[in-house]
């Protein structure tokens, strides 16, 4: 997964204060004094007052909200929306009514600011939803719930190609190596569908049904409710920027839902590149079915783009890497690198010698439960 | 009011301008650079936006695999279509045009990285796929 330094949260909630003070203020300042602030700037005086004290008050508006979102950013994504939202249409019709009908220079000061807003939005949206996967993916393994740990653990996955059990054979060797016992289940899917390798037509369905998220089932686990495992993991890959059908159906049965609930749980995926969206699923997945989330990794598959994007698509068609021959030297390889797999053996311990979150804390989950 | 009137009274004025924008004129360039810019910059971040939310959601889902690279890769060949039927001599330069957009394109994915540091930024391997819809239609309807 990467890691990149990036603004803090404290620059964009100053980012918001600022067009907060700007909307607000500057508003309150347009509509007293637009005569003189007008003449200042060449600016001829507004044919529609109505309109004008109507944008204003609507800019005002965005100034307000954009003050909440400085007070309480991690309660405001849907404000945020708002504010992306306003600001691209005042934006928009700034640059529309301009070039169209010769608004003058003036306005484009709002025009452009807005529009620069709208990016400044967007990301402060992506930087205070899911948190909690942030946090996960710094490395971090959270402490588990208050329960004996019995020393073993459950790998539940699906691997069509073979990385996925690459992966978990070294999360695998990490938890046995601390002293944990570990039981495995593939997913398997009741429909012949999911192999590999596969022909373009069964490529093209399993496309289809990924994109609409169109369910399969798989055959029953075998885990009952009061299993003895104090630790499940499970893997996912990523097919077409989500996780794939068979572990998602471990999680749309029922029946497996009891398997996870007050357990602790953590996530692994691996892909080509896009792991976000799937391991957001997967998480949200083991969460939703009671599951104690102490830990996430994520890895793409080594190499440069586009000659790793192209590359899989090789593997795929030709149902082997390194094909055709003569692309052998640029083609990259189809499973996570060595140094991913070492520290999937570094997670399995780290998973294995986890702490146990205070009472107190666990207390207080289990009476928000 | 009948709802022929209804329509015929509508107001279709920025539909008209839009469609004439997307011809890519020589004497507006600023205007459908901004535009078309603007357009593959809401798309990419709407695409990151929804990385971690809505995450049962088809319609989302739907969404993301379209923002992905289908949807604009498509937009910027419909658009150097039309512009080379409106402006046959021009073709060649809209192409280079079209890679400009997708230069902005990345830049937009990799901003992402400044306000996340666990995401995915700019996916150059799916734009690359876009790419190859793009300028094949492009450099075809220059050619013919």
């Amino acid at each position: 997964m990467h890691f990149h330094k990036a603004i803090s949260t404290k620059g964009f909630r100053y980012l918001c204060l600022l067009t907060a003070l700007a909307n607000a203020g500057g508003n309150i300042g347009l509509v007293l004094f637009y005569k003189p602030i007008f003449q200042l700037f060449g600016v001829p005086l507004p044919q529609d007052m109505f309109s004008f004290a109507f944008v204003c008050g609507f800019s005002f508006t965005v100034g307000v909200l954009a003050f909440i979102v400085f007070l309480a950013p991690e309660k405001s994504a849907p404000l945020l929306v708002v504010g992306i939202t306003g600001k691209a249409i005042y934006a928009f019709f700034t640059f529309y009514f301009r070039f169209h009908s010769g608004l003058p220079d003036f306005y484009m000061v709002f025009g452009w600011w807005d529009a620069v807003y709208t990016v400044i939005f967007f990301m402060f949206l992506m930087r205070v939803v899911s948190p909690d996967l942030t946090v996960l993916n710094h490395g971090n393994i959270l402490p588990g719930v208050v329960r004996p740990r019995t020393k073993k653990a459950l790998l539940i996955y699906f691997s069509m190609t073979g990385n996925g059990s690459r992966a978990m054979k070294r999360v695998r060797e990490g938890l046995e190596s601390k002293g944990y016992t570990v039981d495995e289940r593939m997913c398997e899917s009741t429909e012949a569908l999911f192999h590999f390798p596969f022909s373009l037509g069964v490529f093209l369905r399993i496309m289809i049904r990924a994109i609409f998220r169109v369910p399969t089932t798989i055959k029953p686990l075998g885990i009952p409710a009061n299993h003895a495992y104090d630790l499940i993991v499970v893997e996912s890959q990523t097919w077409f920027v989500g996780m794939s059908a068979p572990v998602e159906a471990a999680f749309q049965d029922q029946n497996n839902r009891s398997i996870f609930a007050g357990r602790d749980v953590a996530a692994v995926n691996v892909c080509r590149g896009l792991w976000q969206r799937p391991q957001a699923q997967l998480i949200r997945w083991l969460e939703r079915v009671g599951g104690h989330v102490v830990g996430a990794r994520a890895y793409e598959n080594p190499g440069h783009e586009p000659v790793r994007c192209f590359s899989l698509f090789f593997f795929l068609g030709t149902g082997a890497p390194g094909r055709p021959a003569f692309l052998n030297g640029i083609l990259t390889q189809q499973h996570i690198t060595a140094e991913a797999e070492q520290e999937l053996v570094a997670f399995g311990q780290a998973l294995a010698e986890r702490n146990t979150m205070p009472v107190d804390i666990a207390f207080a989950q289990s009476t928000r439960a | 009011m009948s709802l022929t009137s209804l329509i015929e009274n509508g107001t279709w004025g920025p539909f008209k301008d839009l469609l004439q924008l997307m011809s890519l004129p020589p004497d507006r360039i600023w205007q459908w650079m901004l535009f078309l810019s603007a357009f593959l910059v809401l798309c990419e971040l709407t695409r990151l936006a929804l990385g971690t939310v809505f995450t049962r959601s088809v319609l989302a889902h739907v969404l993301r695999c379209l923002l992905t690279f289908a949807l604009q890769a498509i937009v910027l060949a419909a658009v150097l279509v039309w512009a080379d039927h409106r402006y046959p001599t021009r073709g060649w330069i809209n192409l280079g045009y079209a890679l400009l957009f997708y230069a902005i394109w990345y830049v937009a994915g990799q901003l992402v990285l400044l306000a996340r540091p666990d995401t995915e930024g700019a996916d150059l391997g799916f734009m690359t796929v876009g790419a190859l819809i793009t300028f094949p239609v492009g450099i075809v309807a220059a050619l013919i």
